[in-house]
């Protein structure tokens, strides 16, 4: 690459279009800018693309600013759920105690 | 995103303005691939766009009143996309460099993406790819201007550098990608 070239070069980066009447004569730099004018156009087409967000997003939204009204029931629901399994466990163990004590 | 027409969207945003949570959760749904196909863009890591798309909306939900609708709702959830897609990556780098480092990169160098290295073989994958290997300041600039169209003064002004750096920085950014792209090919 002549030093043209490469001065041409660094110019297209910025400007893939440039007007020069250097580049309109060298097949070299013409090159260059077709490559630029490729490389623009493709990040341009990459707008279109989405890439899908992950379904926990929606609720963690939701949750997060407390848009969940059913949030809290389910939430009392679990822990009533574990108050009755311990108090169901203790009265087991008692249970067995009672029945290892008459034993 | 749901296929609204104009005037069932500007209601949406009317009411979700005015506090209807039930508004405002439809909108949500309508943009969030948008929002996190750009914080996943701008972060290169999976886990935490996640979390930038989340609180891009929660933060949105906060400010919402204050939308006046100069831009489209999209631009403006673009906005404070970038606004906490930097936040978050720069507390991230701060609080654990190597352990980010760890998520960032895989044992290659490359950073992980949600395409297959099997997609990489046309240029929109390769492209792609290249993109997701730039250093975070310059993806953030090719990102924002050469995706999703923003002008020099509106992605320096979003990452809080001058206009000429901005420029800088995106030359710089399309050098490596021209040469990167093509030296594969060649």
């Amino acid at each position: 690459m002549t030093i043209a070239c490469s001065v041409r070069s660094h110019r297209l980066a910025g400007d893939p279009g440039l007007h020069d009447p250097h580049i309109a004569s060298c097949l070299r730099c013409q090159a260059e800018a077709v490559r630029y004018r490729t490389l623009l156009r493709g990040l341009a087409d990459l707008r279109t693309e989405t890439v899908p967000a992950p379904p926990s997003l929606v609720p963690l939204v939701a949750s997060g600013l407390g848009l969940e009204p059913d949030q809290p029931k389910k939430a009392a629901g679990i822990e009533a759920a574990m108050a009755a399994a311990g108090i169901a466990a203790v009265a087991g163990a008692v249970a067995l105690w009672r029945r290892s004590l008459s034993a | 995103m749901a296929d609204r027409n104009v005037e069932e969207s500007a209601e949406l945003l009317d009411r979700a303005r005015q506090g209807d949570e039930g508004a405002f959760s439809e909108l949500v749904r309508d943009h969030q691939h948008d929002v996190f196909t750009l914080a996943l863009r701008l972060l290169g890591n999976y886990e935490l766009a996640a979390d930038a798309a989340q609180e891009t909306f929660i933060r949105a939900w906060r400010a919402l009143p204050r939308f006046r609708g100069d831009s489209a709702l999209s631009t403006w959830l673009h906005r404070i996309t970038v606004n906490t897609s930097w936040t978050l990556g720069r507390r991230a780098q701060r609080h654990s460099a190597s352990s980010l480092d760890e998520a960032l990169f895989m044992d290659d160098g490359s950073v992980p993406t949600p395409e297959s290295s099997a997609e990489a073989a046309d240029l929109g994958g390769r492209l792609r790819k290249a993109v997701s290997e730039l250093p975070d300041p310059q993806r953030a600039v090719v990102v924002l201007k050469d995706i999703y169209g923003w002008s020099h003064a509106e992605v320096a002004k979003a990452l809080d550098i001058s206009v000429t750096a901005a420029k800088v920085r995106l030359h710089r950014a399309r050098q490596k990608l021209k040469e990167k792209l093509w030296r594969e090919m060649e």
